[in-house]
């Protein structure tokens, strides 16, 4: 055979095998379909059940890879299984969703329990239903409702307290300030902002701070209005349509915060500052106050090396909406794990296990070495954890659902945000940009009314 | 090796010694099958893909694909952040077509003679091109930032605080990016570029001095034509190459302050990430379309320009 020869067969059957692979994928190749009984006896293993020579992979993000380290040496004692962490790195979201689009999948993941998260798994029939599950009777006040629930069916277990929007302060500036009681409501919170400015405090260089550099904290700030307009059925009018970014609503929202930019109290470097930056200057009191959550909590700890009583000297905690002190709730993929469906029943259920084992027989263990607040009514929290973070979980009692929880898709907002903060958007534009993307995805998912 | 067992196999067995006759009728083939193959499975057949898969409502959302005509190519076109960000891209290759080759040029040129401390610097200059792009990326992130190393320089130079956001402006932040990623690529420009000198006749330089021609005519009108191969390969390798960027970007800004450094392929990969798979897969189709309209002329036109000269 001549090379010519060689090479036409070559094409010939490279066309023929890209054709294949094209009229082969006219069903999605990934999904399949999902028939589970979550009340047949044995769904849930009881917790220390033997589980020699089976093998569980667990995926995490570079910022939940050490959570589950005690649970699983624990549980590996327990019951014989091997249980691997493999660190997806950031953006864990993208990176797990391309993996899995590409056929691979885990035993258990964490994931972000939320709506707009879970919703693609879902369709895909990717996630093993968690429904009847031996611990969810025992989840401390609003935990069973905070997360993992999607049309009425449970796919994730949520681990640890979900965090809450709200303000983040430094009472020493408070204090400098003259500043006695936190604020009720937006306009008390910009009018303490520009309290705090007009003091001058030594050392401050901004009573407001925002990291448009890092981008994922510019959403809290709008978000933390809607609270209210959210236990109104806010979102349920967004996911269908009737209600868009660009009305008054989430509009006014946007324009509100673009507005403490134009007064000034923001950092001058607002639109490139780092979430580190900014966790260094709510701690060392370069700023007053900073809309954020839980995990820029914790870069704080780290500057303070988790000294609580250092940390319950200089930083606060209230939940603000609005009209009041309503917290958002918004559920992060290191509070939550999902159970994959393998295709094989017996690791299958070796994951559902585990998971079992986490929230029963070792969740005393677990909140002892994590130092966190238990979501169990019976496991008590370690008396280390900060104040701060005791009432922001104090704050789950009666939150409201953010865009996350509650809506069918999650636009970047936050990306939109950080570019009206450097100016390439206006409150309009970054509404309409939203909308839109909203639109494209809840289409995609065959919503009413897009 | 081969020539010579084929030569000793012929007497004895006739079957043997054709099969030998026929791998060597073929030899060139047994080494372009195997990278031929690899063409085919990680270029040809996803090229092919894209092309279908642009024209259907892909998702993460259902479980299945159907067509959908040009509804994707619509939507995004009117949404005008690929417009935005096809501009963004051209601008960047350019300004990394700049920075990487007048970076490589004058590295070649000022290490051109092959002396220790030269070869030296060349091995150092090639260094970051053997760099993680993302480990480029984050060590540039963390000396440009406002609090990073170079404010503290200035600041310590100046003897006051200077807070310049570097990485803040919707207007020079891209420079800045491109100069990053130009900087990372300068050592294989300079090695090309190198390359080219070497090959330059010592005998039409000599000519050319003695006719007079001062050191800058010497290299204006004489070398820099002459380098006129190595000018092609680094000019389209650089465009293109930084066309399809994704890294260095990534690591320094994330596409901000502003999207103002937000190329095609980190909104590609963002649009991917929200599970919207034909959009991205439109996005690249156009991608690739916008690549082979400004590769193939601009290549015609430097071959041309070779051959006026050489």
């Amino acid at each position: 055979m001549k090379f010519s020869q060689i090479m036409r067969r070559v094409t010939a059957t490279a066309t023929a095998l890209s054709i294949g692979i094209t009229l082969a994928a006219c069903s999605n190749p990934t999904a399949s379909e999902d028939t589970t009984d979550t009340t047949a006896a044995g769904y849930w293993p009881a917790a220390t059940t033997k589980l020699d020579g089976v093998k569980l992979t667990l995926w995490a993000a570079q910022n939940s890879n050490k959570i589950p380290l005690k649970v699983i040496s624990d549980f590996e004692q327990a019951t014989g299984a091997k249980v691997d962490v493999v660190t997806t790195p950031d953006p864990y979201e993208q990176n797990v969703q391309t993996k899995i689009t590409t056929g691979d999948t885990p035993d258990l993941a964490f994931w972000q329990p939320t709506k707009s998260m879970l919703q693609g798994f879902i369709a895909q029939d990717k996630l093993q239903k968690l429904d009847n599950a031996p611990w969810v009777s025992n989840y401390t006040e609003g935990i069973a409702d905070a997360g993992g629930i999607v049309d009425g069916t449970r796919y994730a277990a949520l681990v640890s307290t979900p965090p809450v929007m709200g303000v983040y302060y430094n009472k020493q500036v408070f204090e400098k300030a003259g500043i006695t009681e936190t604020p009720k409501g937006w306009d008390a919170f910009v009018a303490t902002a520009k309290k705090i400015a007009d003091a001058h405090v030594s050392g401050m260089d901004s009573p407001l701070f925002e990291m448009g550099g890092s981008q994922w904290g510019t959403q809290y700030a709008v978000q933390i209005q809607l609270a209210e307009a959210s236990k109104d059925g806010l979102w349920d009018r967004v996911n269908t349509g009737k209600e868009k970014f660009t009305d008054p609503t989430i509009k006014n929202a946007i324009a509100n915060y673009d507005e403490l930019f134009s007064q000034g109290l923001y950092n001058k470097d607002a639109g490139s500052a780092k979430d580190t930056d900014e966790a260094e200057a709510l701690y060392t009191g370069k700023t007053g106050m900073v809309i954020c959550v839980n995990s820029l909590f914790n870069e704080i700890a780290a500057l303070a090396n988790n000294d609580t009583a250092d940390l319950d000297e200089k930083i606060g905690f209230f939940p603000l909406s609005s009209e009041g002190n309503i917290g958002t709730v918004i559920p992060e993929q290191n509070n939550a794990v999902v159970a994959f469906r393998t295709g094989d029943e017996k690791r299958e259920a070796a994951a559902r296990q585990f998971i079992n084992f986490w929230m029963t027989e070792d969740y005393a263990n677990f909140v002892e070495d994590q130092k966190i607040i238990s979501v169990i009514k019976d496991v008590d929290s370690p008396s280390t954890v900060p104040q701060a973070l005791r009432d922001s979980a104090a704050a789950i009692e009666g939150v409201a659902g953010s865009m996350q929880s509650a809506a069918i898709a999650n636009p970047d907002l936050y990306i939109n945000l950080s570019d009206m903060i450097n100016k390439t958007k206006t409150v309009d534009s970054a509404a309409e940009a939203t909308q839109d993307q909203f639109a494209q995805i809840a289409k995609a998912q065959g919503a009413e009314g897009f | 090796m081969l020539r010579s067992s084929s030569r000793v196999a012929q007497p004895r067995e006739a079957s043997h010694s054709a099969l030998l006759q026929i791998n060597k009728q073929n030899y060139p083939a047994r080494f372009l099958i195997p990278a031929y193959a690899i063409l085919v499975v990680f270029f040809f057949a996803p090229t092919v893909l894209n092309l279908f898969y642009a024209f259907t409502n892909w998702s993460a959302f259902s479980k299945t694909i159907s067509f959908n005509g040009f509804n994707n190519f619509i939507q995004l076109f009117r949404s005008g952040t690929l417009l935005r960000d096809l501009r963004i891209t051209i601008v960047y290759a350019v300004l990394v077509g700049i920075f990487q080759n007048t970076f490589g040029l004058i590295l070649a040129v000022f290490l051109e003679k092959d002396t220790a401390l030269n070869r030296f610097a060349r091995t150092m200059f090639f260094l970051p091109v053997l760099m993680s792009a993302l480990a480029v990326g984050y060590i540039w992130q963390a000396v440009l930032k406002t609090n990073g190393a170079l404010n503290q320089i200035l600041s310590a130079i100046a003897n006051q605080e200077i807070a310049i956001p570097w990485l803040g402006s919707t207007t020079w932040t891209i420079v800045l990016v491109a100069a990053i990623h130009g900087w990372k690529w300068m050592g294989l420009s300079m090695l090309v570029f190198l390359a080219g000198l070497k090959t330059i006749d010592a005998d039409l330089l000599e000519a050319a001095a003695l006719d007079g021609a001062n050191r800058w005519q010497l290299f204006w009108r004489v070398k820099f034509p002459l380098l006129a191969p190595a000018f092609t390969f680094n000019v389209a390798t650089s465009l293109l190459g930084s066309m399809n960027g994704f890294d260095i970007v990534q690591a320094t800004t994330n596409g901000g302050p502003g999207g103002s450094t937000e190329i095609v392929n980190l909104f590609i990969w963002r649009t991917f990430g929200q599970g919207l798979y034909s959009q991205s897969t439109t996005m690249s189709l156009v991608l690739f379309l916008m690549v082979m309209i400004i590769a193939i002329p601009l290549i015609a036109y430097l071959r041309r320009r070779e051959h006026k000269i050489l």
